[in-house]
């Protein structure tokens, strides 16, 4: 039976999103696999200066 | 950020996020997902989303989905980057259309919320071969988005 369920983050806020075993696992998903090469190869080609990054 | 958006679900692990879009063409299912990109630190994610087909329960992104309501669905998108953070740390996300005309209205959509956006994030916007931070009113290629 699918649970649905609202969750407390490690700051102890509760999230918005409301946490369920019905959402799939779209790792895989080609169009997702395929943005994510492209976002790869675009960070590759022009990354972001040092000046620019925050930690 | 107190925009209006839709209630969205949350896989457990926190990397896909779904929500309904719901207009004059009906209610739309949306995917959004998390990709680590970049694994040093700070870390880069691509966040990528769009419509589920019904027929293959994929992502098409070859659906125009136009239900009025692009303000709302990226409101809704924003806040899952929200959550991913929260529960993943504070990386770096990545964003671009799917097209240039779709980059365009990310763009458009940005600026239109920037009052509300800027108060949670920093935007950089990729412009002329470099990377700025974001301006209203700019034609950027791509994104990165982190929580401020």
């Amino acid at each position: 039976m699918p649970t649905i369920k609202k969750v407390i983050d490690e700051k102890g806020f509760y999230g918005d999103a409301i946490v369920s075993d019905k959402v799939k696992d779209r790792s895989n998903d080609p169009y997702f696999v395929k943005k994510a090469e492209e976002a790869k190869e675009f960070l590759r080609k022009h990354p972001l200066p040092g000046h620019l990054i925050k930690k | 950020m107190n925009l209006e958006r839709y209630p969205y679900f949350a896989k457990n692990d926190y990397h896909d996020f779904e929500f309904y879009s719901e207009g004059p063409n009906g209610r739309i299912k949306k995917a959004v997902r998390f990709l680590k990109i970049v694994d040093e630190d700070p870390a880069f994610y691509n966040l990528a989303f769009g419509d589920v087909s019904d027929e293959t329960d994929a992502i098409d992104d070859s659906i125009v989905s136009n239900n009025n309501d692009r303000d709302m669905v990226l409101a809704t998108v924003a806040k899952t980057v929200i959550d991913f953070t929260n529960i993943h740390g504070n990386h770096y996300v990545f964003a671009t259309g799917s097209t240039p005309a779709r980059t365009r209205l990310y763009q458009i959509s940005i600026s239109a919320l920037w009052n509300e956006i800027s108060i949670d994030f920093e935007v950089l916007g990729f412009k002329d071969a470099r990377w700025e931070s974001f301006k209203k009113n700019v034609n950027y290629e791509a994104f990165l988005v982190k929580r401020k």
